[in-house]
């Protein structure tokens, strides 16, 4: 079996925002939303210790994925290679796992109502191809592949060290690297923390998907999904560790 | 297997879903399907060659019944394989841009009052021959003049010259590489052309003087560049600005503006002094070599420290570190060079310090350009007139290094100002913001009420769009054929087709049917003996060896290069005696300085900054800003400043100011970044953002425009290119002017300490991150 991750070598990266660009226009993501993002930091420092700083972002394919948790129709799942994926045709567009998210990689698709976010490209994925961002760096600073795989690049870099932005209050086995040996990582770490998950409240619940729900039901045909979705909902707040 | 459902049998669920779930989810589950990116009945891939800056990388569209969804880079090119930057991958955006010109388009009331009647291209092409034939019958063909640019610009400044006027210009020679080049043919024999033949990835030193490569882009150098980093390159960035290359760089000088030329000779002469010169290529195959040693005895790192704020011994370090990796030593040439109006005689030196490491011809320095395989056939057309008066703009002659076929666009604004040598009464402009390009955009707005006509053409509007008499609306690249585009200086030689990967989406027409449509009304007809641009291609790659198909099938042919010189082998030299000009009798024949030195720089005075500019990575020029998919990425300028001056100041983090330069012209107001990546006496402007667009865009902005601000500008005697680095500015709030508080130089405060300002822990600390709400996108439920 496959595990995939990525490793941002921030080294390289020249902050050019080309990965997120491609990203919009593969996936037709609508301005001003992102799958795929480049924060770019004021240079910052005391001369001659500057530091000019971008955070190269993506969905992170946690391990203990809180969206997959938040998810109360199980739209949002964990393929068996790693990858977190959203089935856009049980999401309900409730948004409970745009607040799970610690790094903020999830959006409503204003057009098609539904929430959307980095799939790790995997259409392209399992015909061979790299992900679109990837493969448009003008860097090479985006390296994709996979961890199971000890010959791998990324096995590589991540046995030479390269980090994932997990901090002391949130470790959510996140599957983006970044690799750096100018400092920089720590900035975009003290910069961009990963959130707590905020999990959903029952009050969040009723409003976001039992009552809409309710209405569903006296459509007739998502009875089923009622219970599956309740069973989520009870996993979901159960288990999250922080 | 990680869901037992197949993406078939998915889509039938879905299909129940859509009728199931009638009450409550009927608009979205509709929806759904369109998500779902509906399953294409004709997909092509099409590769053509990018146009959203000048570096034309091979690209491949996806086009999806008939439209395009993507652009990626081609991997067989071998200038950007398979990779495209930020504005490649935007090319999409480009063509379903709302704001494009779509229609031919005359004007119905007075200029500037932004009325217009769209009319048919008919009607359009001989209402704008009339206008330039009546030009030419009053005044003389002559005083008919164009401002071109880009891949298209050549067909009309071609049809210009076949007409017999020999007045058009690019902003391509003197507001940008001009200076550079011609430093580097009195030099050399030879400049580096574009792409430049840098060995970037074999560098062992890269020094980087004023090139910011990463928020410049252009692709190919940029995989080089970073490809050289990872092999252990060491980095020299000489930048008052803490650039992206100074964030990857061994050493960062913060060099005081002006006075690069300084540094660059003292480097010259520590080298010399330490014989770090490659003494052997230096005895072969240059000359001057004693007069240089003699000019730069006194230039020494101490004297270039005063000059430049550099430390002498920071100037050493770094002269050791070019020295011990000699030849491997890429001096960059930089590109836009148009700073201070002495720009030929800097790139000289650099040439110079480049010729003493005997980097040419060797890995890791300049490499060599490689005679072309194939040859094309011509075309059989007429050989063009000699026009009957000379150039208005002085290249060749008043500037004796300019290359008349670029010409100086600012030589040209002012002949039309002054109408002197003669009147020039009519103005083409091809695919250029003339407000945004050339300096003092005042006398450009001025010259236009000297013309008895007007007209431009171009993909979007810009400013100077708004006083054209007629607007010819043009395909994007992406809808058009170009000419062919043949590099011979570059790893592989290539050549790249342009081709149309989509049907065009307005009333547009590609500039080659403009030039030819237009010339034939002219009385041109011989010189277009075709009516589709595809046939020339074809008959021009006819008997060269190179197949139509192939290119049009692959977007690219390939052909071997040699660029380094065997071990021991020796270069002849483009010059009068085959040898490296380190003095340079031509200049001194003219009256110039055979051997660079270095010219004093004003200093701003109390409470002024000099304007410095530059590129951000996601905007080329004038020509993106208005694209959805860069625009959300950097929408607005924001001046940089050093953050004690800015402190000292009253001022926080996107403050807005106004900015105020020393004839009185002032910005609309601009959103601050304090940083101690600047230097304490400059402030930093991206250019390539807005100025005062009206009407014809559909969204509105401010005035932020560096080249409103540059009002003056120095002309180099050599080459005529521009000096725009030349402008002092200040800063003003609510209509007073501010004053820093405090003297400070890049290692800390001087004189009075930062007194009654706090060091603020500062609340946002990105400054390019728009306001996506993502939670308002969140539905409440109902
Ligand atoms: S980064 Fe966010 S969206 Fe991606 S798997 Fe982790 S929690 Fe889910
Ligand atoms: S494309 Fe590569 S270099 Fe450019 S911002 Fe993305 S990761 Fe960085
Ligand atoms: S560098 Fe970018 S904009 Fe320029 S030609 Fe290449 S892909 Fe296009």
């Amino acid at each position: 079996m496959s595990k995939y991750a990525m490793v941002i070598d921030m080294d390289r990266c020249v902050a050019c925002h080309a990965c997120e660009v491609a990203c919009r226009s593969h996936y037709d993501v609508p301005v001003p939303y992102y799958r795929n993002w480049v924060h770019d930091l004021r240079p910052e420092g005391v001369y001659p210790d500057i530091k000019k700083v971008s955070y190269v972002g993506l969905c992170n394919h946690c391990d203990d994925a809180p969206c997959v948790k938040a998810c109360p129709t199980g739209a949002t799942y964990e393929r068996k290679d790693g990858v977190v994926v959203v089935d856009k045709d049980l999401c309900i567009g409730c948004g409970l796992c745009i607040e799970a998210c610690p790094y903020g990689a999830r959006y409503i698709n204003p057009v098609i109502e539904k929430v959307d976010k980095c799939d790790f490209c995997i259409d392209r994925v399992e015909q061979g191809v790299e992900p679109a961002c990837v493969a448009t760096c003008i860097a090479s600073a985006r390296i994709f592949g996979d961890m199971d795989d000890p010959d791998s690049k990324v096995s590589q870099l991540i046995a030479n060290g390269a980090q994932p932005n997990v901090s002391e209050k949130v470790n959510v086995g996140p599957n983006i690297y970044y690799l750096d040996s100018h400092g920089n990582f720590p900035v975009v770490q003290a910069a961009f923390p990963p959130k707590l998950p905020h999990m959903p409240t029952p009050q969040k619940m009723w409003t976001k998907v039992l009552r809409p729900l309710f209405w569903l039901a006296i459509g007739g045909t998502f009875l089923g999904q009622l219970v599956a979705f309740s069973t989520q909902l009870f996993k979901g707040e159960s288990d999250i560790k922080e | 297997m990680e869901k037992k459902i197949s993406r078939r049998s998915f889509l039938k669920i879905s299909g129940t879903v859509g009728t199931g779930a009638a009450v409550g989810l009927s608009a979205s589950t509709s929806k759904t399907k369109a998500a779902i990116r509906k399953e294409p009945k004709k997909i092509e891939k099409i590769p053509s060659t990018c146009e959203q800056c000048f570096w034309r990388c091979g690209i491949i569209a996806t086009v999806e019944d008939g439209k395009l969804v993507n652009i990626e880079g081609n991997p067989l090119h071998p200038n950007n394989r398979g990779k495209i930057c930020a504005r490649g991958n935007a090319g999409v955006s480009l063509v379903y841009e709302k704001d494009r010109l779509k229609n031919p388009m005359i004007r119905v009331g007075e200029r500037g009052s932004g009325n217009w009647k769209e009319v048919s291209w008919k009607e359009a092409l001989d209402y704008t021959a009339e206008k330039l034939l009546a030009v030419a019958k009053k005044y003389g063909v002559e005083s008919n003049a164009l401002f071109s640019h880009g891949a298209s610009g050549y067909f009309i400044s071609d049809m210009y010259k076949f007409w017999g006027s020999p007045n058009s210009a690019a902003p391509s020679f003197a507001q940008c590489k001009g200076s550079r080049d011609v430093g580097y043919e009195l030099t050399y024999g030879e400049n580096l052309g574009s792409p430049e033949r840098i060995d970037l990835s074999n560098a062992k030193v890269i020094t980087l003087i004023g090139s910011a490569l990463g928020e410049n882009i252009h692709t190919g150098q940029i995989i080089d560049f970073t490809d050289g980093l990872a092999n252990g390159a060491q980095l020299i960035a000489v930048d008052p600005r803490f650039s992206t290359a100074a964030s990857k760089a061994k050493w960062w000088l913060p060099i005081k503006p002006g006075t690069d030329t300084a540094l660059v000779l003292a480097w010259i002469n520590e080298i010399i002094n330490q014989k770090g010169y490659d003494e052997n290529f230096v005895r072969n195959s240059t000359t001057g070599f004693s007069e240089l040693v003699s000019h730069v005895k006194e230039f020494t790192p101490e004297w270039a420290e005063k000059i430049t704020e550099i430390p002498a011994s920071t100037i050493r370090e770094t002269a050791r570190a070019m020295m011990d990796a000699k030849p491997a030593v890429l001096v960059h040439p930089g590109r836009h060079v148009a700073w201070y109006g002495n720009d030929v005689q800097r790139a000289r030196a650099m040439a110079i310090l480049s010729a003493i490491l005997g980097i040419w011809g060797q890995k890791g320095g300049y490499f060599l350009k490689s005679a072309f395989p194939a040859s094309y056939n011509a075309l059989n057309i007429p050989d063009a007139p000699k026009p009957k008066r000379e150039r208005v703009d002085g290249a060749g002659y008043r500037f004796p290094f300019a290359n008349p076929d670029e010409g100086l666009t600012q030589e040209l604004v002012k002949a039309t100002l002054s109408q002197q040598p003669y009147p020039i009464k009519s103005w083409m402009v091809f695919g250029q913001n003339i407000f945004n390009s050339i300096p003092n955009k005042r006398d450009t707005r001025k010259a236009i009420d000297n013309l008895d006509f007007y007209a431009v053409v171009d993909v979007r509007p810009t400013e100077p769009t708004w006083y054209a008499d007629v607007v010819l609306p043009e395909d994007t690249y992406l809808e058009r054929y170009d000419s062919l585009m043949t590099v011979t200086g570059w790893y592989k030689q290539y050549v790249s087709l342009r081709q149309p990967v989509v049907k065009r989406q307005h009333n547009t027409k590609p500039g080659w049917w403009i030039a030819m449509e237009l010339g034939k009304r002219l009385g041109l007809s011989a010189y277009y003996p075709y009516n589709d641009y595809e046939d020339v291609i074809k008959y021009q790659l006819k008997d060269s060896g190179i197949s139509f198909t192939k290119l049009k099938k692959d977007g690219v042919v390939t052909f071997p290069a040699k660029i380094y010189l065997n071990p021991g082998e020796s270069y002849q030299f483009k010059t009068s005696d085959k040898k490296v000009h380190l003095y340079s009798k031509e200049l001194k024949d003219l009256g110039f300085d055979p051997l660079p030195k270095y010219e004093p720089v004003n200093d701003p005075g109390k409470g002024y900054f000099r304007l410095v500019y530059g590129l951000m990575p996601v905007h080329s020029h004038g020509k993106t800003e208005s694209n959805p998919w860069l625009n959300t990425i950097i929408s607005e300028p924001h001046l940089w400043i050093n953050e004690t001056i800015g402190r000292s100041m009253g001022l926080k983090n996107d403050d807005e100011v106004i900015v105020e330069n020393q004839d009185g012209i002032r910005s609309d107001k601009i959103k601050i970044l304090m940083t101690p990546g600047m230097r304490p006496d400059a402030v930093f402007l991206p250019h390539g953002f807005g100025g005062n667009d009206r009407g014809l865009l559909d969204y509105t902005r401010r005035n932020v425009s560096d080249n409103n601000l540059i009002s003056k500008y120095n002309v180099d005697p050599i080459s005529g290119g521009t000096g725009l680095r030349v402008n002092f500015v200040r800063l003003l709030v609510d209509d007073n002017p501010l004053t820093p508080t405090v003297e400070v130089s890049m290692t800390g405060v001087s004189a009075t300490k930062v007194s009654g300002v706090q060091q603020q822990e500062e609340q946002n600390r990105t400054f390019n991150i728009q306001p996506k709400k993502k939670e308002s996108a969140i539905k409440e439920g109902c």
